[in-house]
């Protein structure tokens, strides 16, 4: 077992896997930027190493400079985290050069299931579903054109080594599809530096609904069942939840065996994410492999009640998968909010600054996984991720009134934050039904909570006697526009 | 004694009542009662509103503005005298800074003359380049920023006036 692991990596999760250090008697080395020397992970840590200048490049993306702090330390494995050099295959190679047991798979397995297009040649072995595309890139428009022919129209452009949307386009005909073929190779070479694009079939209202798997160096493999992750905003996750709603047993126990088929073939090995697309009548297919512990673990920990980054540890080391398969079942619901220092009436501008107070929620099957802390200072060379709130309950309904109790306790002042939307979510019908798609929030507004003015004047009427006498302001001198809420507000939803 | 009120550009007209132990406001007319416990929360003063129990953040932005956060809404109170200067300071078309970043590039200079929507200054922060722009035609009276310098939310970027 490892005596002490660097985590090169920040902000929450880099907490989350000190957390799990602590409870397996490792040592936690944390490494951190100039402008994170107050965060949280440096604080929890045993030991800490500064690396660097704020621009990722100069600090966690640095594979020298991760490398020397691990030298430094006399740490014995890393933990990347998710994000940042958690799905680079060249560091897990550099990582393997050195003699450090990197905490992931392999790099070539790395390497594989970042190139979408060997994915899906390597996928396309076993008798998983896929959705129908190409398998072989190619430079030739009328390979592309009657690629499109067969599997019809529309579908989908993208690009090879990419995520996020970017590269993405949708096309209807063959001029949509020259067009989109000719933006899609710039933005991924300029995304990416890779300009090689596919296309596949595009699924109308898909649901997003992914599998969490674990395998150890012994071959053994399994499923942790799913979590769905259809509410999303410009493809990034905002809501996620387990069970997914959409699943019937028998899809449920199909999709558990498409992932470890999946993770077999590809030679998997830690922790790591098979996902999936859902049509409207319910089928899946193969979307990708992602090979990292993910954002949203904690709602596969909460259901199952496993804890899976002390499982990465331990494969990491060598140990063998001792849960079982049939050990595994999901026991009530949770679903994950991510909270982000983001203004929701002002076009989701990221709105980093000082954290003046906080008020955080707890009580019965409440799971707060916190990067910030009340007079902490936000960066803003980084992703604006304040949180995540993940709550348990025996059935969904309950948990649904469970986060709107956590939300309603939770206040942040000091930095705009989106928890006014996610309150809202969870409040939305559709939402309770269970009935939605990755296009929910495209269809979602945002709307002014009804509120008594008089009651707020009266308030503001005495606010002098409440106000700290002697407060300088760092300068929220920002009044709220009104007229202007709305309009942005649906504009910025529509994305 | 009567003070006029802006609450989120809405205008009210209260009156406050010092009590023994609570406050007495009159709102419009409406009689409020208001019970403040002078415990902080992280924060948080407890008010009791007519019996409604509110935690409510009060910030003071400057004399007589405030902002006051109660639940997750975020209101702008400002009594007669900062509506005023606040009003006079749009006049003159202040434009601030609307959160912390790196002044990537500066578009124009002292004396220019700028048009509505016309870029003035690019802002960086969080991988995200923000255009600056004006919010009236003008002359750039006032440019206290230099290219790489960093600023705080609200800082002063660009003073346009209207070229008369």
């Amino acid at each position: 077992m490892f005596k002490k692991i660097l985590i090169a990596n920040r902000g929450e999760i880099a907490l989350r896997i000190i957390r799990a250090c602590r409870e397996m008697g490792i040592e936690a080395v944390a490494v951190y930027s100039d402008v994170d020397r107050d965060s949280l992970h440096v604080r929890f840590a045993d030991e800490a190493y500064h690396i660097g200048e704020a621009q990722p490049d100069k600090s966690y993306l640095n594979f020298d400079k991760i490398i020397d702090a691990v030298r430094k330390s006399g740490a014995d494995a890393i933990h990347p985290g998710y994000g940042f050099l958690a799905e680079n295959h060249r560091f897990a190679a550099r990582c393997e050069e050195e003699g450090i047991p990197f905490i992931g798979p392999a790099s070539k397995t790395m390497a594989l299931v970042g190139d979408k297009i060997s994915a899906r040649q390597t996928v396309g072995k076993t008798d998983a579903p896929m959705i129908p595309g190409m398998t072989t890139e190619s430079r030739d428009f009328a390979e592309f054109e009657k690629f499109a022919k067969q599997i019809g129209y529309p579908v989908l452009l993208k690009a090879s080594m990419g995520g996020g949307g970017k590269g993405m386009r949708v096309a209807h005909s063959p001029d949509e599809l020259k067009k989109a073929i000719e933006f899609g190779r710039k933005e991924a070479q300029s995304a990416f530096g890779d300009d090689t694009v596919y296309i596949e079939k595009y699924i109308q209202e898909p649901r997003h609904v992914e599998v969490q798997i674990l395998a150890d160096h012994h071959g053994n493999v399994i499923h942790l069942f799913e979590r769905e992750c259809s509410i999303q905003r410009r493809y990034q996750k905002i809501v996620e939840e387990s069970p997914s709603p959409a699943l019937d047993d028998e899809t449920r126990r199909k999709m558990g065996e498409a992932a470890v088929k999946i993770a077999k073939i590809v030679d998997y090995r830690n922790a790591g994410t098979i996902e999936f697309l859902l049509d409207k009548d319910k089928k899946f297919y193969f979307l990708e492999v992602n090979a990292r512990i993910q954002v949203e673990h904690p709602v596969t920990e909460l259901v199952t009640g496993r804890d899976l980054v002390k499982m990465q540890i331990a494969i990491a080391s060598g140990e063998k998968l001792t849960w079982r398969q049939e050990d595994i079942v999901q026991n009530g619901h949770a679903i994950e909010v991510r909270v982000y220092a983001e203004d929701p009436d002002n076009n989701f501008m990221p709105s980093p600054g000082l954290v003046e107070y906080l008020v955080e929620p707890c009580g019965p099957g409440i799971r707060l996984d916190s990067g910030i802390y009340q007079n902490f200072t936000i960066p803003l060379n980084y992703d604006p991720i304040i949180s995540k709130l993940i709550v348990w309950a025996e059935d969904r309904d309950g948990c649904i009134e469970r986060m709107k109790r956590a939300l309603k306790e939770y206040r942040i002042v000091g930095v705009k934050t989106t928890l006014k939307l996610l309150k809202q979510i969870m409040e939305d019908e559709r939402f309770k039904s269970g009935d939605y798609t990755t296009h929910f929030l495209e269809k979602f507004s945002l709307y002014d909570d009804e509120i008594d003015m008089n009651k707020i004047a009266a308030i503001a009427a005495v606010s002098e006697k409440i106000t700290p006498k002697i407060h300088a302001s760092k300068g929220e001198t920002e009044g709220i526009k009104s007229k202007w809420k709305l309009i942005n507000r649906m504009r910025a939803l529509q994305k | 004694m009567k003070k006029t009120i802006m609450v989120d550009n809405q205008e009210f007209e209260v009156e406050v009542t010092e009590e023994k132990d609570r406050f007495l406001v009159e709102v419009n007319g409406e009689p409020h009662t208001i019970d403040i416990s002078a415990t902080r929360f992280n924060g948080f003063s407890s008010m009791l509103v007519d019996g409604q129990s509110l935690q409510v953040n009060c910030r003071r932005v400057k004399d007589g503005d405030y902002l006051l956060t109660i639940g997750h809404n975020v209101h702008e109170v400002m009594f007669r005298e900062a509506f005023i200067e606040a009003a006079m300071d749009e006049s003159e078309a202040v434009i601030t800074a609307p959160m912390p970043g790196l002044v990537s590039e500066v578009k124009v200079a002292l004396n220019d003359k700028v048009t509505k929507g016309q870029p003035l200054v690019i802002l960086e922060a969080m991988k995200m380049f923000n255009e600056i722009t004006a919010k009236t035609d003008g002359i750039v009276a006032e440019l206290p920023v230099n290219q790489g310098d960093t600023v705080s939310i609200g800082q002063k970027l660009v003073v346009i006036e209207s070229a008369e």
